[in-house]
């Protein structure tokens, strides 16, 4: 059995866009999902995992980080620039994904911070680096940055589990349409090609 | 500066109306030309004089084993991993649902070691059920002609050479059935490649395995011949083999691609139209680009004469491109102004006036042949950065937005969705191994899990959904009362001034013919003899007539 997959970006970013829709989001929202599964997967961040944990949050019909994220990140500058903070949800699940949301706003007003009563969350800057805090939590409770992994690196390829993945696939699958005869029928050539 | 905008400096002769490129009919009426993928390939590799061997030949008495392509270039090498299989008959099919192929092949980035070679044989036999690496580029597969194989099989081992009406007929030895790339099944992404010159411009890669496998193809018909016959056997006279392409056999998949890429899309299409308007707007007829442009007409002339389809429509397209043709080698002759203003534009406004589309757009491909000089630093425009403007102004005004749909998107008014028919399609993934399809909406169960491809409904679907909101009023908040137009939003911000992005019809129409996006996009790959199986299944040849690895510095 395959423990985790050596995967190209671009296909974390299709899984996770096909998973996204097949748990109910909007085309749009699925394709920001896919886009920050991407991001989050050049940082060596868990991009599967964290879409794992708030897709199957978002199934439950709870929040998710990409619609709050989608939605910050069109609504600002105005936010930030009158100087307010903006309130986050309770319980997101996944909160990982809202950092690549946070660096389209620190594109525009410098290092965007999360913070807590106790301290910073986590941190990300305009170029696009990621400096998490003692405060960051995962709401799921069933992942934890390792203490190990370098934070501000970047990958050349996406690692994730292959239960994860598995798991990705059958929310992707629920985008596609069973077989029937008539599907089959209107496939392909018509004829044989075999010749 | 985009290349549309610089073109109207260079020129005073206008890009062809998209209201008259962008049509499914004209699309579908595309043709090969010099700027299309494979020759910008083959372009490349020998003014750059890239070397080419078969460092590995393992395959033994029953065609099974392996081989590697080498293609070494002044920074870096490329190897061509073929896989040779001994496939029962009943189980070839060139649907994406097969399981197994004559040949499977991937396209290293660099030198195969022992162990890539092990890795890659544990893998890319199974093709999508396997994995490749970020090592890898291109992961695909191809099947013989099972009448044409045989036949060159047979009459190399017999020591004679097969007959030239049988090449003909087929055009390749094997065939292609998918070519996949840009990260898929673990390939190395697009982005790790792109900045390099050999393969900045679109499907390079692609095209370079494609170019590899042809030479596979011959090699391992020769290496059966000479296992049949022995001593007796011959290998393929030159002049024969150069009439082998590489079949491709393509069904839908190929056709969303253009809709979902379509800054690619605008492109390939602005480039085409920036080559042809420069062509127009040259002052004179150059004696040699006359002599091009006539061998280039002679050349289509016998391609389509020999270009067969049992498709109603292709024959009927077929038919006319053969009067077109004859028209043009006569008014060429006779009635062409050589020494007027702005020759070539003169041929072609007569060509608009008096040639079908399927005319038109050949005498496009023509007009370009001879005049590289002028259109070839094209190429370098073909490739595009598809995550520009991906991030959704979410400040733009409702206004704007209207303002913007009002100016791009005006084409979608003359469709009428409550029209059952204009609905009748929908595009949809089936579940068995992912295979793209088209619906009957009426008919067919599993439209709620249509795929986003109607471009022109969901832009009258958009406009609806506008009315009443406050024209001062940014399109974030429009957004958050409804997410299920933010995908055609971010399109349409992306696709600002980009003329040639959107094919202006209906996809979802009764009517619509699939082959024709696949026409257009194969034709930008370089494909020729169009030969579709049915409204939704093509097969073409590529590469065919151009020189193999070994004739290439000759």
């Amino acid at each position: 059995m395959v423990a985790s997959l050596d995967m190209a970006h671009s296909e974390i970013r299709t899984l996770v866009t096909k998973a996204a829709r097949g748990a109910g989001l909007p085309w749009g929202l699925a394709e920001e999902a896919g886009w920050a599964a991407d991001w989050l997967s050049r940082r060596a961040l868990p991009a599967a995992d964290w879409a794992a944990a708030w897709l199957a949050a978002c199934c439950e019909g709870r929040g998710d980080p990409v619609t709050f994220g989608a939605a910050l990140a069109d609504s600002l500058p105005s936010g930030i620039a009158a100087g307010s903070t903006v309130a986050i949800p309770d319980g997101l699940a996944g909160p990982g994904y809202l950092l690549p949301f946070l660096h389209r706003v620190a594109g525009t007003f410098g290092s965007v911070g999360i913070t807590d009563p106790s301290g910073i969350v986590v941190s990300v800057e305009a170029s696009g680096h990621v400096m998490f805090g003692p405060a960051w939590r995962d709401t799921s409770r069933s992942w934890e940055i390792g203490p190990a992994r370098p934070l501000r690196q970047w990958a050349d390829r996406a690692i994730a589990a292959a239960s994860v993945i598995d798991c990705l696939d059958g929310l992707a699958l629920r985008t596609t349409v069973p077989p029937s005869a008539a599907s089959r029928n209107n496939a392909g050539a018509g004829t044989s090609d075999n010749d | 500066m985009t290349i549309a905008e610089r073109k109207d400096t260079e020129t005073t002769i206008p890009l062809r109306d998209p209201d008259c490129v962008m049509r499914l009919l004209r699309m579908g009426s595309a043709h090969p030309m010099r700027l299309s993928f494979l020759r910008v390939l083959l372009r490349r590799l020998k003014a750059e004089g890239w070397r080419f061997d078969r460092p590995l030949w393992e395959v033994d008495s029953r065609g099974v084993g392996r081989a590697v392509y080498r293609a070494r270039g002044p920074e870096r090498t490329y190897c061509l991993v073929a896989f040779a299989h001994d496939l029962p008959d009943e189980m070839r099919s060139d649907r994406v649902i097969a399981t197994a192929w004559d040949a499977t092949f991937a396209l290293v980035d660099g030198e195969p070691t022992t162990r890539d070679l092990d890795r890659l044989a544990a893998n890319v036999p199974v093709q999508e059920a396997g994995r490749i690496s970020a090592r890898e580029l291109c992961l695909s597969r191809a099947n013989r002609s099972v009448r044409l194989f045989s036949h060159v099989v047979d009459r190399l081992a017999e020591g004679r050479q097969p007959d030239i009406a049988e090449i003909d007929a087929v055009g390749y030895l094997m065939r292609t059935t998918a070519v996949y790339g840009s990260g898929k099944f673990g390939a190395a992404d697009r982005d790790q490649i792109a900045d390099r010159p050999e393969l900045q411009a679109p499907f390079q890669a692609e095209m370079l395995s494609v170019w590899l496998i042809r030479a596979f193809t011959v090699d391992i018909a020769e290496h059966l011949a000479r296992v049949k016959g022995g001593d007796r056997a011959v290998p393929l006279a030159r002049d024969l083999r150069r009439r082998l392409g590489v079949g491709n056999s393509t069904g839908l998949g190929m056709a969303p691609f253009l809709v979902r890429h379509p800054r690619l899309l605008n492109n390939w299409i602005t480039v085409r139209e920036t080559a042809l308007a420069r062509v127009r707007a040259l002052p004179a007829v150059d004696p040699s680009a006359l002599e091009g442009f006539l061998a280039a007409l002679a050349s289509a002339t016998e391609n389509a004469r020999s270009w067969h389809s049992d498709h109603p429509a292709q024959i009927a397209k077929l038919s006319q491109l053969r009067a077109d043709l004859a028209c043009i080698a006569d008014h060429v002759a006779t009635g062409w102004e050589k020494d007027g203003h702005r020759p070539w534009d003169a041929l072609w406004r007569w060509a608009e006036a008096r040639l079908s589309m399927e005319g038109q757009e050949c005498l496009v491909s023509l007009m370009l042949e001879p005049q590289g000089a002028w259109i070839d630093d094209l190429s370098d425009h073909l490739h595009a950065d598809e995550e520009a403007g991906f991030a959704i102004d979410g400040a733009l005004t409702v206004a704007r937005l209207r303002d913007v749909l009002a100016r791009d998107y005006g084409w979608v008014g003359r469709f009428d969705f409550d029209d059952p028919a204009q609905v009748a399609r929908f595009w949809y993934v089936s579940e068995e191994k992912l295979e793209p399809r088209l619906g009957n909406r009426h008919e067919e169960a599993g439209q709620e899990r249509e795929q986003p491809l109607g471009i022109a409904r969901a832009i009258r679907d958009l406009a609806a959904a506008l009315e009443g909101w406050p024209e001062d009023g940014p399109v974030a908040a429009f957004l958050l009362r409804h997410p299920e137009h933010r995908h055609m939003v971010r399109r349409i911000q992306m696709l600002q001034g980009l003329s040639y992005a959107e094919i202006r019809d209906n996809v979802l129409d009764h009517g619509m013919l699939p082959i024709d996006i696949l026409r257009c996009k194969l034709a930008f790959f370089g494909a020729n003899r169009f030969d579709p199986r049915s409204d939704r299944w093509v097969r073409i040849s590529l590469f065919q007539g151009q020189p193999f690895p070994d004739e290439l510095a000759g």
